[in-house]
Parts: structure tokens; C-alpha cells; sequence
């Protein structure tokens, strides 16, 4: 180890201390007081040589994979805006669209809302649990990518996830995406597990009730809901890949409801 | 009426900036949080407050650190808020090891590692220059610091990453 003496350079106004100070703080940064010293000290040189490369391999390291989450479509809906694309004519409600219209509009609009809200409530009453569903679909739509996992999730990350709400499996289920997500105020656990036909998603929902084993179909995505106590579990196949039915059964098995625990 | 069409075009742009910059903000939040659950809650919360104060942000080629200074300050406040409970560090370390295990690019999970055990003070910093980009005089101003303690900061955050990184034949060439 060759360092150079302290200030023994008129060129070189850093110590070794200094220089070695500055290129640890800022490596890609050679201010010139600094680059007089390497040209002078060997030792400093290869410091930063080191450096350099530990920069590239630190700017690796913090570049982790951004798996697809809820986050833009949670903020989007909690903003009440910035939808991006071709999605916000298609998903904002026919009324905004209308917002400038003269006071005609403003009749029709009225006349329409009555009809609307008519309508709701006799769909709310045919379909009492079809909205759970649907926003559960909608959910999943957000959250692509989450069928593409295949890697198995680790026991640890897995119970970390459970941990948020309040849930504990059984161990057993091939879990190869978990995620908490926020849905409907709340975080809830949101799975895939590998059944012996394909991915299945499952989202485990506390304080959602359904009064029974309910199916639906929402293209391309089928599955059902089932209560449990506490709240309920969705389970849904996309395309028709999938063993909803197993998975299900394996869940209202594996799940440990809070009193349990 | 063209008054609403330039807004709309408005939020679409800076709708669209905000998709290109959250996988960043994401890292650099999972960074600040150390737990991915967190750092989602941080960027929501993000995105939500630069989205109603889109009008606050004069230059937009400023808007990276514009976004990470609001997400540095949510992670900031989520903590205090919601007093999160505190975790051993050994228990963290294993837990987001082993989910950064499984991801496909393993050769930087020492590394990784690493840079998770760094205690708060040194971790903070590296995370705002590396990823943020920001210099070393803005990190001294957002965590009340002096440059000079900001550079000290850095350095040691840095050699205790080349003690874990380099090997002893790069240490002995020294």
C-alpha cells in the first residue's frame, strides 16, 4: 500500500484522506483538486478504479424488478384522475362526458340519473353480490402481470403478506405471487397459487360477506366467492385455466380464521 | 371548451410521466422502506398529493426529484402516523432476502443484501444520489444536514458496501 504523503505535492492539494473522502462520496464526481492527486497516487487511483466499479454494481443492486402492483390504479381512484390513455373515455362515467352541455343537458341528464338509479337498485336486487365480483375482476385486470409469476413466493414473504390482515394459512398451497393489496378500503391478501391446471388467483377479503357460494362469469374470467368467517375468499380462473373448484377447497381447509389462532 | 381540451391533454401528459417515473419511485420508496408493502402505500400516497399539485411543479425536468422528495416524505410520514411496528433487523433481512432471492437476477443479492443492512442514516443518502440523482448539496438540505456530513455519510455507506462487494484480491491490490 503506496499512499502519498499529506499535501506533499504543490499539484496536489488533497491528502489521500481527502481524496479517498471525496471519491467515496461522489465516485463518478473528479473535481480538479482531486484529479491533480490521482494523477500522483497510484494507490488513490485504483481506489477509485474500485469505486467506479462498485458505483455500477450499486446502481445494479437498487435497480429491483417493479412487479406490476395496485399502486397507479389505487392512486388513480383515490385521485379521482390521471388515467392515462384511451381508458379514462372508456371507464369515466357517461355523465361527465355531458358536463358542458346546455341546460337541455342538464334535464336529460337528471331524467337519466332517476333512470339510472332505478335500474340500480332493481339490478341491486337481482344481483345482490355480483358488485363484490366485479370489482374483484377489476382488481385482477390491474394486476396483469400476476399470472406470469411461476417462481414459488418464500414461506416468510408469504406469512408478511397474511400478517397485514390479520390472516395465517395452513402450509401447502404453491403461492407464486402475494401481494397486500388496498381493496375497498383495506388491505387484503392477493395470491396466486399454481393448481395442477394453471395459475389461480385468489384474494382473501375480511369484512366482505356473502350469504353464500356464489359463481360468476366476467370474460375472460371465471370463478366464485365462498364465505368463510370473517369475510370471504374469491377465486378466479383466467380463460378457463385453472382448478377454481380445488383451489377453493384447499383454501376453506388451509385458512385460519382470527378466532383460530 | 378548448380551455378543457388543453387540460385534459395536461393530465394526460403528466398522467403519462407519472407512469414512466413510478418504477423508480417504487425502487427508490422499497429502498427508503425496506418492505415492499410500505413502499406501495408510500407511492400511492406519492402519486395521489403530485397529482393534485401538479400546478405546484414550475419545471418538469424537475419533476424526478420533485416526486421523490414528496415519496421521502410520505415514507417520512407513514411512520410517524401509523408508528409502524419496528422489526428486527435480522428478521427484515431474511424476509426480503429471501423475495429478492427469487428474482432472476440473483448476482446482486449479496450486494443487496448489503445495502438492506446499511443502518438508515448511511442508507438514506446512497439510495436519494444513486437512484434520485440528487447532489450532494440537495441531500444535505432535505435531511437537515451539513454537505460535509452529508459526503462522510456517503463514503461509509460505500466502504462498508466495497468490504461486502470487492474481493480480498481487490483490497490487496490496494
Amino acid at each position: 500500500m503506496t499512499e502519498s504523503t499529506t499535501n506533499n505535492s504543490s499539484a496536489s492539494a488533497y491528502d489521500c484522506q481527502q481524496a479517498r473522502l471525496c471519491i467515496g462520496a461522489e465516485p463518478t464526481v473528479v473535481p480538479e483538486v482531486l484529479a491533480n492527486h490521482l494523477r500522483d497516487c497510484e494507490s488513490c487511483a485504483a481506489y477509485q478504479r474500485q469505486m467506479l466499479r462498485l458505483e455500477h454494481a450499486i446502481t445494479r443492486a437498487l435497480a429491483v424488478p417493479v412487479a406490476q402492483t395496485m399502486a397507479m390504479d389505487e392512486a388513480r381512484r383515490r385521485s379521482g384522475g390521471f388515467e392515462s390513455g384511451d381508458n379514462l373515455a372508456a371507464r369515466r362515467p357517461p355523465e361527465r362526458a355531458t358536463q358542458a352541455r346546455v341546460p337541455f343537458a342538464r334535464l336529460a341528464l337528471a331524467a337519466s340519473l332517476v333512470l339510472a338509479v332505478t335500474i340500480g337498485i332493481l339490478l341491486w336486487a337481482a344481483r345482490p353480490d355480483q358488485s363484490l365480483a366485479a370489482d374483484v375482476v377489476a382488481h385482477i385486470e390491474g394486476e396483469a402481470a400476476s399470472w406470469r409469476s411461476t417462481a414459488t413466493v418464500p414461506d416468510s414473504a408469504l406469512a408478511l403478506v397474511l400478517r397485514k390482515s390479520g390472516i395465517e394459512l395452513a402450509p401447502g398451497a404453491v403461492v407464486s405471487y402475494a401481494q397486500s393489496c388496498w381493496f375497498r378500503g383495506k388491505f387484503v391478501p392477493h395470491l396466486v397459487v399454481q393448481s395442477a391446471r394453471g395459475p389461480v388467483t385468489v384474494m382473501i377479503l375480511p369484512g366482505e360477506y356473502s350469504a353464500a357460494r356464489e359463481r360468476f362469469d366476467e370474460a375472460p374470467y371465471t370463478g366464485v366467492i365462498a364465505p368463510v368467517q370473517g369475510g370471504s375468499v374469491a377465486v378466479l380462473a383466467r380463460d378457463g385455466v385453472g382448478d377454481v373448484d380445488a383451489v377453493l377447497e384447499n383454501f376453506l381447509v388451509a385458512l385460519k380464521p382470527p378466532a383460530a389462532r | 371548451m378548448i380551455e378543457a381540451e388543453a387540460g385534459k391533454r395536461a393530465d394526460k401528459g403528466f398522467s403519462h410521466l407519472l407512469e414512466e417515473l413510478r418504477p423508480d419511485l417504487v425502487r427508490f420508496a422499497y429502498w427508503l422502506a425496506r418492505d415492499r408493502a410500505v413502499a406501495e402505500d408510500v407511492v400511492q400516497e406519492t402519486l395521489i398529493r403530485a397529482w393534485r399539485a401538479q400546478s405546484d411543479l414550475k419545471d418538469r425536468g424537475a419533476v424526478k426529484s420533485w416526486l421523490f422528495t414528496i415519496a421521502r416524505r410520505e415514507h417520512a410520514r407513514l411512520f410517524e402516523r401509523k408508528r409502524l411496528p419496528t422489526v428486527e433487523l435480522d428478521e427484515l433481512v431474511v424476509a426480503e432476502s429471501d423475495e429478492l432471492a427469487q428474482q432472476p437476477d440473483g448476482e446482486w443479492h449479496d450486494l443487496r443484501r448489503a445495502i438492506m443492512g446499511l443502518a438508515d442514516e448511511y442508507r438514506e443518502p446512497l439510495v436519494m444520489q444513486v437512484l434520485g440523482g440528487f447532489t450532494t448539496q440537495e441531500i444535505a438540505d432535505q435531511l437537515a444536514l451539513t454537505q460535509q456530513a452529508v459526503l462522510t455519510r456517503l463514503f461509509r455507506a460505500r466502504n462498508q458496501l466495497r468490504a461486502v462487494y470487492l474481493t480480498s484480491d481487490d483490497v490487496a491490490t490496494e
